[in-house]
């Protein structure tokens, strides 16, 4: 079956060079292009399509209000946003404003065609971005020193050495207050009292020379 | 008696055309310094297009080819790093001059993005509370995300905060910021204002909003804005 697409972007040059793309591809069926947000609504009324393949940045009306008003008229629209910006702020706005997927402009034409078969099949297909914080927090538990910046680090390592905030503060050419911050920070990140607790943690972690 | 009663009205009355006439005037004062930090914010916009697609679609043109020849020669593996961090560089740069992510997404994820490009980098911690109005104006927006990029770019360079905080809450018409940070702060008696500082008081004004500064030596510097809506 031919799943159909719509598609707005207001750059011409790249809307047309993805459409045919598209075109191209047995399953696919581009069935509308526009070039705003106002356009897109009233393609999608008129035609309803499979797949909603969109932009962000677009004038008269952008991506992220274009989203709201079609699923605010179609409730089970499958919107897979097309982007150039790969922050992980844009891809958790598109995901919490109810779109299925993001891909950005600079990935191949094939994981575009596996994003709109995806989406068609009503399954959800988001970047690594996304993802990334859980990992993040899986590591936590692997390595204590994780939730410490670069700097909490050297400073964690210093303690742990014995030195003293003076001795730290000279060492990594800061004053003393700043020295006694990451310290405190340190504590209060990996929940520790003193330096001595400080040393038992490291060495328990295996984090001493 | 008449007469002087009389002359106290037209003095009354004199007084009251006056005052509207200054209102007035005042009225297209500020009108007229919006419209001058709306055109800067084009301004920067239309060069921050350029160094997009200019610079940005030349380097991004070189990265391709260089990472295409980088399995050949560590050098051109190391070429093509040094081509990459350029284009990084300019994108960032293009981003902060004219932050897209304000139209495209809004107030609240453009500080996050703000928060995070600018201080992840930095041994500064930071975390944001952010409860805005829905209908916000963009030029308010426009103004506070400049207020809080100016702020957090004073501390990354003068502070040596490790901590930062960044608020806003909203009741009764009136949207306030808080910027904190724990860093060395600073005696506002000696310290002369620099340009960046004195640029965004003149906005604030242009918008009736106060801008506070409450810093003292090792106490950390607290910024807050408060503006109507």
């Amino acid at each position: 079956m031919t799943i159909r697409v719509v598609l707005a972007d207001d750059h011409v040059l790249m809307r047309q060079g993805v459409s045919q793309m598209l075109n191209a591809n047995p399953n696919i069926s581009v069935v509308g292009e526009c070039d705003d947000g106002v356009e897109l609504i009233a393609a999608v009324l008129k035609l309803s399509p499979d797949v909603i393949l969109m932009d962000i940045s677009m004038p008269r009306m952008s991506g992220l209000v274009a989203i709201d008003k079609i699923l605010s008229q179609r409730r089970d629209a499958k919107i897979l946003v097309l982007s150039m910006h790969n922050e992980v702020e844009y891809i958790e706005a598109m995901r919490d404003a109810g779109a299925k997927g993001y891909i950005l402009k600079e990935s191949s034409g094939d994981s575009l065609v596996d994003a709109i078969k995806k989406v068609a099949a009503n399954k959800t297909c988001f970047p690594d971005e996304i993802t990334k914080p859980l990992d993040e927090q899986c590591q936590k538990h692997i390595s204590p020193l994780s939730v410490l910046t670069r700097r909490e680090r050297e400073v964690f390592f210093l303690v742990a050495a014995g030195n003293t905030s003076k001795k730290i503060a000279e060492l990594l050419d800061m004053s003393l207050k700043t020295a006694e911050n990451h310290r405190s920070n340190i504590y209060k990140k990996l929940n520790l009292s003193s330096s001595a607790e400080l040393i038992r943690m490291a060495g328990k972690a295996g984090l001493l020379e | 008696m008449n007469d002087l009663t009389k002359e106290i009205e037209s003095i009354k009355a004199l007084q009251a055309t006056l005052q509207a006439r200054l209102d007035a005037d005042q009225e297209i004062l500020q009108q007229l310094a919006k419209r001058l930090w709306a055109q800067q914010e084009s301004e920067k916009a239309k060069l921050s297009r350029e160094l997009h697609d200019g610079i940005g679609q030349l380097l991004t043109g070189l990265t391709r080819r260089l990472q295409a020849l980088s399995s050949s020669s560590p050098e051109i593996e190391a070429l093509h790093s040094i081509a990459e961090m350029a284009l990084n560089d300019v994108r960032q740069l293009s981003r902060l001059m004219s932050p897209t992510i304000l139209d495209d997404l809004g107030l609240k994820p453009a500080l996050n993005w703000l928060c995070r490009n600018l201080l992840s980098d930095e041994d500064i911690n930071y975390h944001t509370d952010i409860t805005l109005p829905s209908d916000l104006p963009k030029d308010i927006s426009t103004l506070l995300f400049r207020i809080a990029q100016e702020t957090l770019v004073n501390a990354i360079k003068h502070s040596e905060a490790t901590d930062l905080t960044l608020t806003i809450s909203y009741h009764h018409h009136v949207v306030r910021l808080d910027i904190l940070d724990n860093g060395v702060g600073f005696d506002s008696k000696t310290i002369e204002p620099g340009i960046g500082l004195s640029s965004i008081r003149d906005r604030a004004e242009a918008f009736n909003a106060t801008l506070e500064i409450d810093a003292a030596i090792g106490k950390g510097t607290r910024t807050t804005v408060t503006v109507p809506v």
